[in-house]
């Protein structure tokens, strides 16, 4: 993440600072363009003003030449004063056309500076024939005012100089006279030229430089170069010809501008050239590129600095930052990943901090306590849960010992079978039956319904069971038995249970029976051709309701082969998962199917068709309760 | 199993319908034990969309009873038919509690 920030960072820095150096860059070309055509420009005009000041005097000199009779003391003098007056003269020389003084072939005054004074003499002879020279020859040939090249005058002024040479007619004394009688010359010394040169502001490497007609080096920081070479020769030389199509430009074009690579200089340079019209010359003003941009290269540098500064300080900050950020989260993920193995113990304290982090941390902790303490809760919970559970497995067990469970329970009467079965619901139930012997002839039978089911409904039921197997052991009839048991279950009954009770004094050898009821629905009877019929019901109120009532009683008799079915609300009630009750119909039906069997084949019969019935789920507990007299 | 108290003449009637069993019942239980907090002490248990009653739900109504009874208050029951008389009648409590058919004989009468 770090790096992605970064490097946008650095793009952004990179076009920005791209962008502004391109466009400096721009403004300084155009800048140094303007400079430098100006500047070559100016040097130039001066150069031109010169040469246009140095012209007139022998213009002035021709003048009189050509309109006074020929007078060499006047010439002296005229040459003299003209040399003193115009310092850019180095000197100044009139030539004659051979033999014109007599059987002189050369006759040419010349006056020049030496020092600080003027001298003359007369030039021409073997060593130093004038006609030849291009000062006397060009200007005889094209009959026009010309300035030389550049050269070294041996013999004459003995410096390196150029000319400015009239032709001049003398007074014409005879018609048919020559064109020419000879030229006026003026010299102007190079080195003052380089005066003039070295005045334009170039910078610190750049210089100016002066070519000829012929592309001639006149005036070159390089010495070597001077009257020596030219553009073209350079050219030729380094095999350049981006110079050489300079040079081509700068003797033809009144001016101009290029970019040169590396010939001039090592480096590429920008050059402006302007022509100097009355020598034909070509100024060329050189400045290198890297020192134009050396001030902006300069700047760049200090930008980049700061652009680099800026970006390490950047980064650092940026790595801070999104260190305080991934740290924390690393930490945080870190912790998860222990708490996800089972280990809540999780110590976030290294990251605090008033941001968002610190408050997913915060929370983080929060949490992590938060589970530490369910899983606590959960733990402690399901511990109880299963010491619950152990123990209303344990209690089962106590209510399935307590209810009378081995069959047969009297062998030795063998004159009825009896079978009952319990199935609570829950691990306990609140049914119950029972059956105990009052006395050597009467068999006490019980089928009873505690309200509800479950603990609630057991504690009730072994109340209930104990006090009514104690108050028949005492030999009350069954409706005092009821009514004394509604009593005392009545006392401290706050929850206001209530347990529905069928009891029945059966005469072992009579077959017969006397029944009390407290609200429970009667038995039936199967005669021995497996007719079901229900017994009337003898009425009475559920024990534990409200004190004081009393309850009545009936007889009834059971024949050899028929029995007596006792059961609980849990049967007939019981509820397919689509709602339909089970009835009593259904029962009675399997009641005939069954009777046949044995009572327990018949009962566990009946419960398997009561399972099937509701599909595994059992709302109420069922209790079957059957003797048959034998 | 639903619930709905209503306030008429002076007594609170609530009818029950649905199944009345030991996973309904504490419901019922809750509710009319809040109205006997209350003092509501006129009582009208409307049972005609009863389908169903367990024990569970007769030892409600009986508690009820009781509570009432001892805060000199009053159970009545109404619509009272089908199984469910069966089984008040079964039980031996038909005849113990009072019982009218309808809520407007029960307003008048208790």
């Amino acid at each position: 993440m770090t790096l992605l920030i970064l490097g946008g960072t650095v793009l952004v820095f990179a076009i920005v600072v791209g962008n502004t150096y391109l466009a400096s860059r721009e403004i300084i070309f155009v800048e140094a363009e303007k400079r430098a055509r100006n500047l070559a420009a100016s040097l130039a005009a001066r150069l031109e003003q010169e040469f246009r000041a140095i012209a007139k005097v022998p213009l002035g000199v021709v003048a009189v030449l050509e309109t006074q009779e020929q007078n060499m003391e006047l010439l002296s003098r005229l040459l003299y004063r003209s040399l003193e007056h115009n310092r850019e003269i180095y000197g100044m020389a009139v030539g004659y056309e051979p033999y014109t003084k007599g059987d002189q072939k050369y006759h040419c005054l010349y006056y020049y500076r030496e020092g600080t004074g003027i001298r003359s003499t007369y030039l021409g002879s073997e060593n130093y024939d004038y006609f030849q020279m291009d000062w006397y020859f060009l200007p005889r040939k094209l009959l026009r005012p010309i300035w030389t090249e550049p050269y070294f005058d041996e013999g004459g002024g003995n410096i390196l100089m150029c000319t400015y040479s009239i032709p001049f007619s003398g007074r014409p004394a005879i018609p048919d006279s020559k064109p020419m009688s000879g030229v006026v010359t003026a010299d102007m010394s190079l080195s003052w030229l380089h005066l003039i040169m070295s005045g334009g502001d170039t910078g610190l490497n750049g210089y100016a430089f002066l070519i000829s007609e012929t592309g001639r080096f006149i005036v070159h920081p390089q010495q070597k170069l001077v009257m020596r070479e030219s553009i073209f020769s350079l050219a030729e030389e380094a095999i350049q010809p981006q110079l050489r199509n300079l040079g081509r430009k700068m003797v033809r074009l009144p001016g101009g501008f290029e970019r040169i690579e590396s010939v001039l200089s090592p480096s590429p340079v920008v050059v402006a050239f302007s022509r100097v019209p009355s020598p034909g010359w070509s100024v060329a003003v050189v400045l290198p590129e890297d020192e134009l941009f050396s001030e902006l290269h300069a700047h760049n540098q200090q930008t980049a600095l700061m652009v680099l500064v800026g970006i390490s300080l950047l980064f650092v900050v940026i790595l801070l930052i999104s260190r305080s950020i991934t740290r924390p989260i690393h930490f945080m993920v870190q912790a998860t990943a222990k708490v996800a193995s089972g280990n809540l113990a999780v110590d976030l304290a290294p990251i605090h901090g008033r941001d968002e982090i610190g408050r997913l941390a915060e929370a983080f902790t929060h949490m992590s306590n938060e589970l530490q303490q369910y899983i606590k809760d959960l733990t402690t919970t399901t511990a109880l849960n299963e010491r619950i559970h152990s123990e209303l497995n344990i209690a089962a067990q106590i209510q399935a010992s307590i209810l009378p469970s081995t069959f047969p329970p009297f062998p030795e009467h063998d004159d009825f079978s009896l079978y009952a079965q319990m199935k609570p619901a829950r691990e306990i139930g609140g049914d119950f039956y029972d059956f105990f012997l009052i006395d050597e002839e009467r068999l006490a039978l019980v089928m009873a319904d505690v309200s509800g089911k479950g603990v609630p409904a057991a504690l009730f039921m072994m109340v209930s069971r104990t006090i009514i197997k104690s108050l028949a052991t005492q030999g009350k009839s069954p409706a005092e038995v009821l009514a004394e048991a509604n009593d005392l279950l009545c006392q401290g009954n706050d929850a206001a249970m209530f347990v529905t009770t069928f009891l029945a004094y059966y005469h072992v050898a009579a077959g017969t029976l006397i029944m009390s009821n407290a609200g429970h629905n009667p038995p039936y009877r199967i005669d021995a051709d497996g007719v079901v019929h229900a017994l009337p019901k003898p009425p009475g109120t559920a024990l534990g309701f409200i004190p004081g009532l009393a309850y009545t009683e009936k007889e009834e008799s059971l024949a050899p082969g028929e029995t007596l079915v006792f059961y609980t609300d849990g049967v007939t009630e019981a509820t397919a998962p689509d709602g339909q009750f089970f009835g009593e119909d259904r029962l009675i039906g399997l009641l005939s199917q069954y009777y046949q069997l044995e009572l327990e084949d018949t009962c566990h019969r009946i419960i398997e068709v009561l399972d099937k019935f509701q599909a595994g789920e059992q709302f109420d507990d069922i209790t079957l309760l059957m003797i048959k007299r034998t | 199993m639903e619930v709905q108290t209503q306030q008429k003449n002076g007594a609170t009637v609530v009818a029950v319908t649905g199944r009345l069993d030991a996973v309904t019942a504490p419901d019922l239980e809750k509710t009319l034990a809040g109205l006997v907090d209350q003092n509501q002490l006129k009582i009208i248990l409307n049972m005609t969309g009863l389908s169903y009653i367990s024990s569970a739900g007769l030892r409600c109504v009986l508690s009820t009873s009781k509570k009432l009874g001892a805060k000199r208050g009053k159970l009545i029951l109404t619509g009272v038919m089908g199984m469910v008389k069966e089984v008040f009648q079964m039980a031996g409590l038909y005849d113990l509690l009072t019982i009218f058919s309808t809520d407007e004989e029960a307003l008048k009468g208790g």
